[in-house]
């Protein structure tokens, strides 16, 4: 480098003042020059370069959003929602593509054809939305859970819309799988009604236990029912118009006190 | 007073937390000083309103948390004893989570209150690394930052301190005493070098009660001519010192002289000496 | 503690590819006045500008570890900044720039030019307007045909027969 920018042609340069070829010498060696490049930091208005810092510092800091919740953002959750919901490590991609496959598995291991394959499908089912919503809240799952108790934000409206969530994404594979594998019938949609009736019941316990532990507990209680109506021939007794029945006292029971819940929390 | 509490008991069975507890604090750094199990974490989580209280009354900020628990939830900051924090989350993605859950709907303003708070704290360096990439002081200082979030007026910090090396605590007093400026803080600590350095007040409490509430250097008198180095070793509250000899709290040992009594002499005096509080 | 200004762009640049805001700070501090200069001079519109820079030290924060460490980190940036004016002036209509009109040319200033150019640099002054546009574009500008084309508002083709011309006629100046 044989010549440097003095003052004078540093202004001419900001202000435009320069001919086309002159500029483009003092370009190139701008591109070599520290000391040069300085030259020209008085010569841009302090404050334009800080709003544009401002919006650099916004680009860089804001979270960049998993693919849940761009989904969520899609069917417009709004954003501060869309991110607490996807803080919950069962709402995420690869949670919920973890369900799906395994129930895939169970199903296929079972013999899709038998009703067998059925009976088990129709039992597993249901406890995808129990587990997805076991991890999705509470001491054990949330590490910021302490904090978020003394938050106004209400727990009990993390929690629940959390568990719908859950419960939605846990339902479309399902739902996918049981058309896929058995066809259509109403068998493939039977296990919706106990889906709900587990899970609100594992939220109404879990006011007084660990979200992880209620869940386990209620999927237990389940597995035991249905082994016990299935001891020797495979029966669908449990998903038959009592078993239903039986399953939509239990989540209006449930909801009633999920509902009763929320009220005195706000 | 923005915290008053009078006749606090809370019990987990048969095991009295606390016990008829009362004390106020204001303005300023309050420490919170006891043994383990003396009920210190308690207390925090009731003033948090995580825990309601068997019986007793608390006014929090002038409110009564029974009735009116949201509105001193929105002026609250809080450091829970074990602050979790979602290891995957980016510094400034936590924040921002603990962010929306103090109500913050709004994008940018959020944002930029959360950027502030990681500034105040120090760590605008690092808001973009993950926190399991961060050290424990680090981290001990993101609990901070949210705590910060909104500018409470009540912050309740549950042994900020424990687990950190002497160089970091003292940065850490540093961060608490400006915390202090302006709000009420309520500092439970086992250290208690901090409390002599930070508070502007003590609480000591031993067995769910409180046996002492005054200023640090009233707690220091309590064992004015009452401290002692030299002698031979002899009762419960004589202990070895870097010299090798002894350094005794109480009643003077044969060929003892007096000595200049530290915070830590008049704590160690008055939990040895004080009844068990309340009578049960 | 603020010693971070002292560093090297490059040891900068590292720390950003780790995650270092406030080395992503400095660094701007650095380089924004000039890039905001000299995208000034191939963009008339100044937020289209400002919009430009800022993406490109939002880019120099996602891709700093893909800076090779060959080279002055100036360079790297002009080369995201300009690309990055181009991806926002193709979404829009096609602004004036001021760095390819015809100024003067001083005798005072053909002397600075010979200096850094030699007889480079007169052969330069003596092209047109056109033909010179096309080999800033490409030559001092670092762009591609395709992207000087863009920038220039004129077709790919056209450049690449202008940049033939200019050649012939640089070659024949400097003959």
């Amino acid at each position: 480098m044989t010549w440097h920018m003095d003052d004078g042609l540093a202004t001419r340069y900001a202000d435009g003042d320069l001919d086309a070829t002159l500029a483009s010498s003092v370009e190139a060696h701008l591109l070599a020059c520290a000391p040069c490049r300085e030259l020209l930091t008085p010569r841009v208005p302090r404050a334009r370069l800080d709003r544009v810092w401002e919006e650099i510092a916004e680009a860089v800091d804001s979270p960049v959003p998993g693919p849940f919740e761009r989904a969520l953002r899609l069917v417009g959750v709004r954003e501060h929602t869309a991110r607490l919901l996807g803080a919950a490590s069962s709402l995420r991609l690869s949670w919920i593509s973890a369900g799906a496959l395994a129930l895939l598995f169970a199903v296929l291991a079972a013999g899709e054809t038998t009703r067998w394959g059925l009976v088990g499908f129709l039992a597993l089912a249901p406890m995808l939305p129990v587990a997805g919503v076991g991890v999705a809240y509470g001491r054990g799952a949330d590490p910021a859970y302490e904090i978020g108790l003394a938050a106004p934000y209400p727990a009990v409206k993390v929690m629940l819309m959390r568990a719908a969530a859950v419960l939605a994404t846990s339902a479309l594979p399902a739902l996918v799988i049981g058309l896929a594998v058995f066809g259509r019938s109403w068998a493939v949609a039977a296990w919706l009604l106990p889906a709900l009736a587990l899970t609100s019941l594992s939220l109404v316990l879990s006011r007084w236990f660990e979200p992880a532990h209620c869940a386990l507990a209620v999927s237990a209680l389940w597995l035991a029912c249905v082994a016990g109506t299935n001891l020797g021939e495979p029966s669908l007794a449990m998903f038959g118009a009592a078993g239903q029945l039986a399953s939509l006292a239990v989540t209006v029971v449930s909801c009633a006190l999920l509902a009763a819940r929320g009220k005195k929390a706000s | 007073m923005s915290v008053v509490v009078e006749g606090l008991t809370k019990t987990y069975g048969r095991r009295h937390a606390l016990d008829g507890l009362s004390f106020t604090a204001g303005t300023g750094v309050t420490g919170l000083l006891g043994p383990n199990g003396a009920g210190k974490t308690t207390l925090i989580r009731l003033l948090a309103t995580v825990l309601a209280p068997d019986r007793g009354t608390m006014r929090l900020l002038g409110r009564d948390p029974a009735t009116e628990r949201q509105a001193i939830r929105r002026r609250l900051g809080y450091v829970p004893q074990e602050p979790g924090y979602h290891r995957g989350f980016t510094v400034f993605e936590f924040v921002d989570y603990v962010a929306i859950l103090k109500e913050m709907a709004d994008r940018r303003t959020r944002h930029d209150e959360v950027r502030r708070v990681i500034d105040e704290v120090g760590l605008a360096d690092v808001s973009g690394r993950r926190i399991r990439a961060l050290s424990g002081g680090m981290r001990r200082r993101i609990g901070i930052a949210q705590a910060l979030l909104g500018d409470p007026e009540l912050v309740l910090l549950d042994e900020p301190t424990a687990g950190l090396d002497s160089e970091q605590r003292l940065r850490f007093r540093d961060l608490i005493a400006r915390a202090g400026e302006g709000r009420t803080v309520i500092l439970s600590t086992h250290q208690i070098e901090d409390v002599a350095a930070l508070c502007a007040k003590v609480v000591v409490l031993k067995d769910g009660g409180s046996v002492f509430e005054g200023t640090p250097k009233e707690l220091r008198g309590l064992a004015e001519g009452r401290t002692w180095v030299g002698g031979r070793k002899e009762g419960p509250l004589c202990r070895h010192t870097g010299e090798g000899v002894f350094r005794t709290l109480g009643d003077p040992p044969p060929g003892a002289r007096p000595a200049e009594p530290t915070v830590e002499d008049g704590y160690l005096l008055l939990l040895h000496e004080a009844a068990p509080a309340a009578t049960r | 503690m603020d010693d971070k200004t002292a560093w090297s762009d490059a040891r900068l640049l590292t720390a950003v590819a780790d995650g270092d805001r406030r080395a992503l700070e400095i660094v701007y501090g650095r380089h924004a006045p000039w890039l905001v200069l000299r995208l000034g001079r191939r963009c008339a519109d100044p937020a289209v500008v400002d919009e430009a820079v800022q993406d490109t030290f939002v880019a120099v924060w996602r891709t700093a570890g893909k800076w090779t460490g060959k080279g002055d980190p100036a360079a790297w940036i002009w080369g995201i900044g300009i690309r990055r004016l181009l991806d926002l002036l193709r979404r829009r209509p096609v602004a004036v720039a001021p760095a390819y009109e015809q100024v003067m040319v001083s005798a005072e200033e053909q002397v600075l030019l010979g200096v850094e150019y030699g007889d480079l640099g007169r052969a330069l002054g003596a092209l047109s307007p056109e033909l010179r546009a096309v080999v800033q574009a490409t030559v001092l500008d670092g762009l591609t045909t395709r992207e000087a084309g863009k920038l220039l508002g004129i077709p790919t083709g056209t450049v690449k027969t202008r940049m033939m011309r200019a050649k012939a006629l640089l070659r024949e100046e400097l003959a």
